[in-house]
């Protein structure tokens, strides 16, 4: 009896004759970005980092090409509303200036030069199906695995992970899991951040510790540099804690620059 | 043309369009061609993974998925289809 074969032999590699090569030669590649990665990291990060930036570019130009198309009414709603936020925001400058003043008479100055590194972030969440940012600046310019990362305004975001000669990979602290000694409050009460995911934060007080929805959130440590905001706080009768959500000030999916602390 | 296309589209997304977008574009892939699944979804890992950032690599897994789930559907689903 006459045997028939199949045209489609190999469900792996599909139909045509032409698939099974580029499909082999595709994983042959990613076997090869494998090695690079473990063996060579800099080679990697050498190859991904210009399609990084195009891909940075390209964000870019979508984002202002559709802005062309907003609202009117809401664009002059914008401006009102930022012409308010800058008359306010000049009011407590001015306040705040005339405090430093005033602190800088009675103990002096004793501002120092810091050494912060600076790097452009190259891709961030959403990008990365992680709460890693990987960034433009590596060992070649001093940064070292564990250094702190500092967003705008100086507030913690995470510590580097890897590096390599111009790049590193820096694990934020909303990282699920990853738990950050903080204060919350204007008491200061000691709490466990806990990473969420996507830059959110929770943490477990006592009912009884009156955290409140607008509560400031801040790094431990000299300072206390404010890392969030106290976005829900779980109200349940039947529990003693209470559950607290925090979303941070800076949001992670639009950080273009960081500082490295040395 | 289909395949190299949606393989090269989701290729590219993995550097410039949000992750649920790049698994969207892998998930089709794997079904032009069910070896890119899983070879995407190392790609991903490989450039963003570091330990620590999950409990598992989230990429590989569901490259891994897509290409079984692909080459179930190839071997079962469509031989049941041209065989009523």
């Amino acid at each position: 009896m006459k045997k028939r074969f199949s045209r489609r032999h190999n469900s792996l590699l599909g139909a045509y004759p032409w698939a099974g090569p580029a499909a082999l030669s595709l994983l042959v590649l990613v076997l090869l970005v494998a090695v690079l990665r473990f063996f060579v990291p800099g080679a990697l990060m050498a190859v991904a980092t210009p399609l990084w930036y195009t891909g940075s570019l390209l964000t870019a130009g979508v984002g202002n090409s559709t802005s062309f198309f907003s609202n009117k009414t809401d664009l002059m709603r914008e401006r009102d509303r930022l012409l308010a936020e800058n008359a306010a925001f000049y009011a407590k400058s001015a306040q705040l200036e005339a405090k430093v003043e005033d602190l800088e008479r009675l103990l002096g100055d004793r501002t120092e030069r810091t050494d912060a590194i600076l790097a452009g972030v190259l891709t961030r969440p959403p990008v990365s199906p992680y709460d890693v940012l990987i960034i433009d600046t590596g060992s070649q310019s001093g940064v070292r695995e564990g250094a702190l990362v500092h967003g705008p305004g100086g507030m913690p975001l995470g510590r580097i992970q890897s590096t390599t000669g111009n790049t590193a990979r820096v694990l934020l602290y909303s990282t699920p899991g990853t738990e950050t000694e903080s204060w919350i409050g204007d008491a200061r009460l000691a709490v466990t951040l806990v990473g969420e995911g996507s830059g959110a934060m929770s943490a477990i007080v006592a009912r009884e510790a009156g955290i409140l929805v607008g509560d400031m959130v801040y790094a431990m440590g000299p300072g206390a540099q404010a890392v969030g905001v106290v976005s829900a706080v779980g109200n349940d009768p039947s529990s003693p804690r209470s559950r607290v959500d925090i979303k941070p000030l800076v949001n992670p999916f639009s950080i273009t620059w960081v500082t490295i602390a040395p | 043309m289909m395949r190299i296309g949606s393989v090269a589209v989701a290729f590219i997304s993995l550097f410039v369009f949000p992750w649920p977008v790049s698994f969207a574009l892998i998930l089709v892939a794997s079904v032009f061609m069910p070896l890119a699944g899983v070879t995407l979804g190392i790609l991903s890992d490989l450039l963003y993974f570091v330990p620590g950032s999950a409990f598992v690599p989230y990429g590989s897994l569901f490259g891994l998925v897509c290409t079984v789930g692909s080459l179930l559907m190839q071997r079962f689903v469509k031989t049941r289809i041209m065989g009523e």
